[in-house]
């Protein structure tokens, strides 16, 4: 089975070191959460996976064996595995219709819009809209269908909640969950809202200052408020 | 009628600012590069156009080969600076890369001195274009009406080419987020080397198309590149369509100086440059990076 290993990955911002020694494995149809602070690492993780030029990475990151660490980030991309950034980062000057466009892959379905219309809500309403008429909802609903066009195997999703009402975020929770089993891809999700990764996920790993301090399941984890108010701080019981 | 010629002879001189201006501003628009060679590169065209022409009176195909040689030939120039200077300095500040760029010109120049020495060259237009032809009771230059018309080719190419084709929306994203650019597949690093490809061009179309006009000369570049310069900067740093418009502004502006006010002749520019400045400090249309053409 397909998987996204990385091992030992440490990584810097010049001379700020940011993560340290992390080992996680993603399969395909599974999710996997990443829990932290603000400043624990998990963006930095999601960049080094993609290798973001402004980090410098060592350990290694692997698909389906094959290594990424040399390989440029449009070489990561056609290789399967999509970034959906924090601040979403959709093209404004592009219409919703051309930034689904821009992004799909020679490897790809013919069918693929038509998939991720039927599987994304909100998007197919909105591909004549321009990137800078959204909202937040709407720009986070585009940015992930565009990460879909591509046909990835895995997903990297960096705190899509970040900014959204209650509501947005519940039908974002139910249309993530539906991802791995309709696309057929292993889903990295970090977050800092508790409940929406424990929710989601099969395996939670827990970030905090750069350095991997707990992995397991979510309902161990939903047990143990003794882990969330050390590591996390959202004394949620 | 003599407005109609002023008119006219303003737009046709406007018409190869807008194009080496239009190339600074597309490399500037995407990849935040202000190069500062672009006016060696607009001389080499020239050059190479005086060297396919010769001396004697061009014949149309050889008139047309002439001037798609000098683009062709700047492009390539284009694309071995792109790879071998400033790819290597994208991730430095404006102050390296300007400095890198003038190095290129520099180099450009010598090299020109070199193959071409400074003696001023001239060349003929065709004689087909060498006539004049009478429009609303005015007498208008032939060779006036062929900028003119290349001039809306080329902006028509540009604005299709940015906002209706592939490569344009591979363009527009790289301009607002080379990362993000990468991050969806695109191959940043070949975007931004055809796009320095695609705008030295211009230049090198500029300088050919210019030849027939001008005493051609290795030191040719300075005057354009300033007005170049000048012309992105009352555009608005990165709008096609603002050079465009700045052209055809000063190119009409410098005409009716020249016909009615002598004395302000030649500093239209700098005058237009103040207003804008001083009106709308970011240019008719500028937004600083590519967004549509």
């Amino acid at each position: 089975m397909s998987e996204l290993k990385i091992t030992s990955l440490s990584a810097s911002y010049g001379l700020a070191v940011a993560l340290t020694d992390v080992s996680i494995t993603l399969r395909k149809g599974e999710t996997v959460g990443l829990l932290g602070r603000n400043g624990a690492g998990k963006t930095t993780l999601l960049k080094s996976i993609v290798n973001d030029p402004e980090i410098s990475a060592t350990g290694e990151v692997t698909v389906a064996g094959a290594s990424l660490r040399k390989t440029p980030t449009y070489k990561v991309a056609r290789r399967g595995v999509a970034w959906v950034p924090d601040n979403r980062r959709i093209f404004t000057s592009l219409s919703v219709a051309e930034n689904l466009d821009i992004a799909k892959s020679r490897k790809a379905p013919g069918d693929q819009l038509d998939k991720v219309l039927a599987n994304v809500p909100l998007v197919e309403k909105l591909l004549k809209r321009r990137g800078f008429e959204l909202s937040g909802g709407e720009q986070q609903a585009v940015t992930i269908a565009r990460a879909l066009m591509g046909d990835p195997d895995f997903l990297l999703l960096d705190e899509p909640t970040e900014g959204l009402a209650p509501l947005i975020v519940e039908q974002l929770r139910t249309s993530i969950s539906r991802l791995p089993s309709l696309f057929d891809l292993g889903v990295l999700v970090t977050e800092q809202n508790f409940r929406f990764v424990t929710e989601l996920a099969d395996r939670v790993h827990i970030l905090e200052t750069g350095q991997a301090v707990w992995a397991g399941a979510p309902d161990e984890l939903v047990a143990r408020p003794d882990l969330i108010n050390r590591h996390l701080s959202v004394g949620e019981k | 009628m003599a407005v109609i010629s002023t008119l006219i002879n303003g737009v046709a001189y406007g018409v190869p600012l807008f194009l080496v201006a239009s190339g600074l501003t597309l490399i500037y628009g995407v990849i935040g590069v202000l190069n500062f060679a672009h006016g060696s590169f607009f001389v080499v065209g020239a050059l190479l156009a005086t060297t396919v022409i010769g001396t004697g009176l061009p014949t149309l195909p050889t008139f047309a080969v002439a001037v798609l040689a000098g683009a062709a030939a700047v492009a390539a120039l284009g694309l071995v600076t792109e790879s071998t200077v400033v790819r290597r300095l994208y991730r430095g500040d404006h102050i390296t890369m300007l400095l890198a760029t003038f190095a290129v010109l520099l180099i450009v120049e010598g090299v020109a001195e070199v193959l071409w020495g400074t003696t001023p060259r001239s060349i003929s237009r065709p004689e087909v274009l060498s006539g004049s032809t009478r429009i609303l009771g005015a007498t208008i230059p032939l060779y006036d009406i062929v900028l003119v018309v290349v001039g809306v080719l080329v902006a028509a190419g540009l604005f299709l080419l940015i906002n209706k084709s592939a490569f344009g929306r591979s363009v527009r994203a790289v301009a607002q987020d080379s990362v993000m650019g990468e991050a969806v597949g695109l191959n940043t690093k070949r975007v931004m080397l055809l796009v320095f490809g695609l705008g030295s061009a211009l230049a090198g179309l500029a300088g050919a198309l210019i030849a027939p006009n001008v005493s051609v000369s290795p030191s040719l570049g300075h005057d354009f590149i300033l007005q170049s310069f000048a012309i992105v900067i009352i555009g608005g740093l990165g709008s096609v369509t603002g050079s465009l418009v700045a052209a055809l502004l000063v190119g009409v502006a410098e005409a009716f100086a020249v016909a009615h006010m002598p004395e302000l002749a030649g500093f239209t520019f700098y005058i237009l440059v103040a207003v804008v400045l001083l009106v709308r400090p970011r240019g008719l249309l500028g937004s600083a990076k590519l967004g549509r053409a």
